[in-house]
């Protein structure tokens, strides 16, 4: 029992079967040498064992005396199992250790060869998650493209944001199923800045939290999904268009006169005559003669869109929404009113259809009751334009010309317009909101 | 008819300048058999001066760039390869390698199709797949080389073993140079086949030069005497004499068929050419090639026949003339025969079936007496 | 139906087939009186005899050579490399001469090599290895790598059957470890067809040997909807079978014992990015040994060939993508 080995222990020590030749998978108890309570010396036999290969006495592991027999004489057990165990010293190096952490001798040479992952072609995802929304895998791309999607409306699900196969999948069974938009698209539309907001550091858009903080002075809200929406879409347009905004001033005398005219004979029949309906159809109209507003990039090429579908922009209390009037080529400003007004209400009472938020060319928005004058709306992708109609102020402008020059109060507007700049430039957005305001300015007709 | 049989000499034998393997007045069998007719004879000489006038041919067409690759001859072995080949019934097998082109034409090819081969025709031995001596008429019993020399040692010994397996009363032969006895996988060769007993007989063509390397550079022993390490017999004959080999050959084939397992018969010669036709043999001493130039196997021959056997000049002569026409419209045959269709080129790599090789002509009067027939074979 | 070991199985298809046909023999080192150095010619010699299962010189190129020249006359050998890392001894004669016969001169030459073959038991360099690459490389062999019993008897008799050149992987850890269910009497699986070992929707492991059953445990493990597809047959390999499974799941893992480079393994992602690459949803990955020689000491053994921990990972992440 004594031992001049370092760090010995009494411990239970086991023994197991053994492996005895590369296909060896079990073994067979033959005899017993030593039973329950009998000492034995380290390296003495302790039983005799026999597989199909050989027969073999096995040493005892350790000095001890046994305290267990675990496999009977005549049983058959596979290599490993445990057989019986003693109560002896266990050598600080004696027992088997699992596989460690281990050792590398020799550096790791760079590449796959015993590397961190020696077996693997190395995981694309080893570097910090990059932005994959925007990579189609080829089998996403072809089935894309047999159906006609466009795949910015898909979300994914895969590493980095990725669209998978399986998301084009569920997407597309959801068009099937008609309930496709029923999730907003992104983007949605296009929040304008001038909802009034809680001071948030970061504000400029790139996601980044001053961390300074102190979380005794703040409320933390987890956004809605409608919120989560309208803030990805909303960025997500930033980085796809190239966004300027131009702005006209409009003097909305002739259209307030006309509204005058009309007001109470449509109110008769159900439907209030906005400002907003005038600007509609003045818009329509310069949109047939500036077509590059009415259509989209996609990738090197502008689409044209034969109809106009003007989106028009609804706040709800959590957010925005942007029903879409369908070819408002064809209707009157009656009829662009009873629409507007339509929309407005049913998006108000959560009845509008998954086709209704869907397929705009060109969007209004008009945030104007609120008072403000000015404002740099964001683009409804995939649009190219967005008109802002704010606030109708009485102003003072000069009016008439040479020696019949004076001020005069009138009732003033700032269209603005953003546009996109990869599709068109300046010019042709001045004219195209030229075209608006003269339009306006002279009463409206066509 | 007495086969003698060398003991183990003593190793230092070869140092002994005067004692050389390549000592060409060491003679040690008789010079004539009894078991040649004399068509029998007269074929002899046929098929050695075939050998001779179709690589002179073929040398002519190499060096006129109408042969692609490499050229290799036998020029001043022809008595070996014809001597050992005339030996065997139809039924019996043989890897034939580069400078035993006699062989093939004693099995029974033409000599157009040796030419079309290597001019990679479509009509050559191997169809354009393989290339110069690279080649063995299947339907004549004949196994094609490989390039790793002695790579066909081993495949010999497998074809014996078939046999024995078999019970059946068939020979494999084979040939290899001194030099290639140096390679392991000779000695597995032999070893298996003296272990195994096998029916093979092994001519060991002793012909002075591995490319360039001299025997003092292959080995210490000359190789024919190792064949007693693998228990069984090594001989020794004087390879330009077509006789002398056809009676060794016969004697070992004979053993073989009836049981006695293998037999190794060195036959010394001289490589009158070089290597290949690339090489000008600059390594060779002239006076070397001078004195093997008086003994050249076919001329030898011709003398034997005309002064023992009682053959015409006339008789000697009709043979070359005979042989002459024969290779030149061969030639003809073989420049206007067609190339490949590229489109074999791919095809091929595995077989759709096995199917038996054929039996060679066995053109010695005595050939197959008691030999087993050919073509039984698995499924 | 009887249940068998994967080893009992091969002995099995040898056993009948060498009862069927007087032709076959056997050929290779200890395996006549002493049955094998893995018993898997136990009994052998009793039964046909020692002139059919020929204990063999150490000396790999006689074997195969003899083999080569009995089976161009019509024999039927069954030749055994004691470990498959052996077979490099015996290279020339299989590379060079078995291989190119029938392309060269039209001569068939039948015969099997069987090479047991394989690691995870500290066989260290020169008893570990997977060395089917080098005759993937090597035209006029074909290679067979059966996973389940099932599959090592029909397929050696199939490999016995061929008028080619066989080169028989038989993986030595399932020897004992593997058993399922084997038909009695006669059994052939052909040659070139894979088989679906698992069949699932979202990801391709394609695997042979060994692998096949590490996939299948991650598989099940993992509860995910995991294809296998036991390739079975290496050269020549079932392309319309990997392309099918391909070009269903999008997303293919190959996984094999053998080292990386220019494995297997390599051949099939080539395949796939060649032939179904607007199918593809995730790059083709591979899970194989590292590019060195097998380590003896066990946590440097399972350091280097792929565990199962590996494949699940292998797995987890191409069904992220």
């Amino acid at each position: 029992m004594s031992s001049s080995h370092t760090e010995t222990e009494s411990a239970a020590v086991p023994v197991t079967m053994p492996q005895m030749g590369i296909s060896v998978a079990e073994g067979t108890i033959l005899e017993w040498r030593k039973q329950v309570g009998e000492e034995v010396a380290a390296d003495e036999t302790i039983c005799d064992v026999t597989t199909d290969k050989v027969d073999v006495e096995i040493p005892a592991p350790a000095g001890g005396v046994v305290t267990k027999i675990l496999v009977e004489a005549g049983d058959t057990v596979s290599v490993g199992t445990v057989l019986a165990e003693l109560n002896g010293e266990r050598h600080g190096t004696d027992a088997p250790r699992p596989a460690g952490p281990v050792v590398d001798l020799v550096p790791p040479p760079t590449g796959s060869a015993g590397g961190r992952s020696p077996r693997s072609t190395p995981p694309a995802a080893d570097t910090p998650e990059l932005d994959r929304s925007s990579f189609y895998s080829p089998v996403v791309r072809r089935v894309a493209a047999e159906h006609g999607v466009d795949l910015e409306r898909v979300s994914g699900s895969g590493v980095g944001g990725r669209v998978r196969k399986a998301d084009l999948a569920a997407y597309l069974k959801e068009l099937e199923s008609g309930a496709a938009e029923a999730r907003p698209s992104r983007p949605l539309h296009t929040e304008s800045p001038y909802q009034p907001e809680p001071e948030t550091a970061g504000a400029n858009g790139n996601g980044d939290f001053d961390a300074d903080t102190s979380p005794a002075t703040e409320r933390r809200e987890v956004m809605s999904p409608i919120r989560r929406q309208i803030a990805d879409h909303m960025v997500a347009s930033r980085q796809t268009s190239a966004h300027c905004t131009t702005i006209v001033e409009v003097d909305f005398t002739a259209v307030a006169s006309r509204r005058a005219a009309q007001r109470d004979a449509m109110a008769q029949r159900g439907v209030k005559l906005t400002y907003l309906a005038f600007v509609a159809e003045a818009t329509v109209a310069a949109l047939a003669e500036h077509p590059v507003l009415n259509a989209s990039v996609r990738g090197n090429e502008i689409v044209y869109h034969d109809e106009v579908h003007l989106g028009i922009a609804v706040a709800l209390d959590e957010g925005l929404i942007v029903p879409v009037i369908r070819n408002a080529e064809r209707l009157s400003v009656e009829g662009l009113a009873v629409a507007i007004g339509d929309l407005a209400t049913r998006a108000r009472d959560r009845r509008l259809h998954p086709d209704e938020v869907s397929g705009g060319t060109f969007t209004i928005t008009n945030p104007g009751q609120f008072g403000a004058v000015l404002a740099t709306p964001i683009i409804n992708q995939p649009q190219v334009g967005i008109l802002d109609l704010e606030a109708v102020v009485r102003r003072p402008v000069v009016v008439g010309s040479g020696p019949d020059e004076a001020i005069a109060i009138r009732p003033m507007s700032y269209l603005c317009m953003s546009w996109d700049h990869r599709a068109l430039d300046g010019a042709v957005a001045a004219r195209f909101l030229g075209s608006i305001s003269t339009r306006l300015e002279q009463g409206g007709r066509q | 008819m007495t086969l003698s049989e060398t003991s183990v000499r003593d190793a230092t034998r070869l140092d002994d300048a005067a004692q050389s393997p390549h000592d060409p007045s060491e003679r040690e069998l008789p010079t004539e058999s009894g078991l040649l007719t004399r068509t029998d004879r007269l074929a002899l000489l046929r098929y050695m001066v075939t050998m001779s006038q179709a690589e002179e041919r073929g040398l002519a067409l190499y060096r006129q760039g109408k042969i692609t690759g490499s050229f290799y001859d036998g020029c001043g072995q022809e008595a070996i390869s014809v001597g050992a080949a005339f030996t065997l019934a139809p039924s019996d097998r043989i890897c034939i390698l580069h400078r035993d082109l006699g062989a093939h034409f004693v099995r029974g090819l033409s000599v157009d199709r040796y030419l079309g081969n290597y001019m990679g025709r479509a009509g050559g031995v191997t169809g354009g797949k393989d290339g110069n001596m690279h080649f063995g008429d299947r339907s004549l019993g004949c196994v094609g080389m490989v390039s790793m020399l002695p790579a066909m040692a081993p495949v010999a010994t497998g074809i014996a073993l078939a046999f024995k397996m078999r019970g059946e009363r068939r020979v494999a032969m084979t040939f290899f140079g001194e030099g290639s006895t140096a390679n392991g996988v000779w000695h597995e060769a032999m070893n298996f086949a003296g272990v195994q007993r096998l029916p093979a007989v092994f001519l060991l063509e002793n012909n002075g030069f591995a490319y360039s390397t001299p025997n003092e550079l292959e080995f210490r022993v000359d190789p024919v005497e190792r064949a007693a390490t693998y228990g069984f017999p090594g001989l020794s004959v004087d390879g330009n004499d077509v006789e002398a080999v056809f009676t060794a050959t016969q004697g070992a084939v004979a053993r073989a068929r009836s049981g006695g397992g293998p037999t190794l018969i060195e036959c010394r010669t001289m490589r009158m050419h070089g290597h290949g036709a690339h090489d000008d043999m600059s390594y060779v001493p002239p006076e070397m090639l001078a004195e093997w130039r008086r003994r050249d196997p076919i001329d030898l021959y011709e003398a034997r026949l005309r002064e023992n056997f009682g053959f015409s000049g006339e008789e000697v002569d009709k043979v070359h003339r005979e042989v002459s026409a024969e290779v030149a419209a061969a030639a003809e045959a073989a420049l206007s025969s067609p190339m490949p269709d590229a489109v074999i080129a791919r095809r091929g790599a595995f077989a759709d079936r096995w199917e038996p090789l054929g039996d060679g002509d066995a053109p010695w009067s005595q050939s197959g007496a008691d030999a087993s027939p050919g073509g039984r074979a698995g499924r | 139906m009887t249940e068998m070991t994967y080893l009992d199985a091969i002995s099995d298809g040898l056993r009948e087939e060498m009862r069927r046909d007087e032709t076959v023999f056997c050929l290779g080192q200890d395996i006549g009186a002493f049955g094998g150095a893995f018993k898997v010619t136990d009994g052998f010699a009793e039964e046909f005899g020692c002139d059919r299962v020929l204990d063999a010189p150490l000396a790999e190129n006689a074997i195969i050579g003899a083999a080569t020249g009995a089976a161009i006359e019509g024999m039927r050998p069954v030749c055994e490399m004691q470990f498959s890392d052996f077979i490099a001894c015996g290279f020339d004669q299989l590379v060079n001469v078995a291989a190119k016969m029938h392309y060269r001169q039209g001569v068939a030459v039948p015969m099997v090599v069987r090479l047991p073959s394989g690691g995870g038991f500290s066989g260290g360099p020169f008893h570990s290895q997977n060395p089917e690459a080098w005759f993937m490389q090597s035209p006029g062999l074909k290679i067979l790598a059966p996973a389940t019993a099932n599959d090592a008897k029909g397929l050696l008799v199939s490999a016995i059957r061929d008028p080619n050149p066989v080169c028989f992987l038989e993986h030595k850890g399932l020897y004992r470890h593997v058993r399922d269910e084997v038909p009695e009497g006669e059994h052939i699986v052909a040659i070139g067809e894979a088989r679906v070992a698992r069949p699932g929707e979202e990801m391709t492991v394609i695997a042979y040997g060994s692998a096949v059953h590490l996939a299948l445990q991650a598989a099940t493990e993992l509860g995910e909807d995991i294809e296998v597809l036991d390739l079975r047959t290496l050269c020549p390999l079932d392309t319309e079978a990997i392309l099918t499974s391909a070009r269903r799941t999008g997303k293919v893992l190959v996984a094999h014992e053998a080292t990386q480079s220019c494995g297997v393994g390599a051949e099939v992602a080539a395949l796939i990015a060649a032939e179904a690459f607007e199918d593809l949803d995730a790059p083709v990955r591979r899970l194989t040994a590292a590019d060195v020689p097998i380590p003896f000491s066990p946590p440097l053994e399972q350091a280097v060939l792929p565990q199962l921990d590996d494949m699940k990972e292998a797995c987890r992440e191409l069904l992220a993508y």
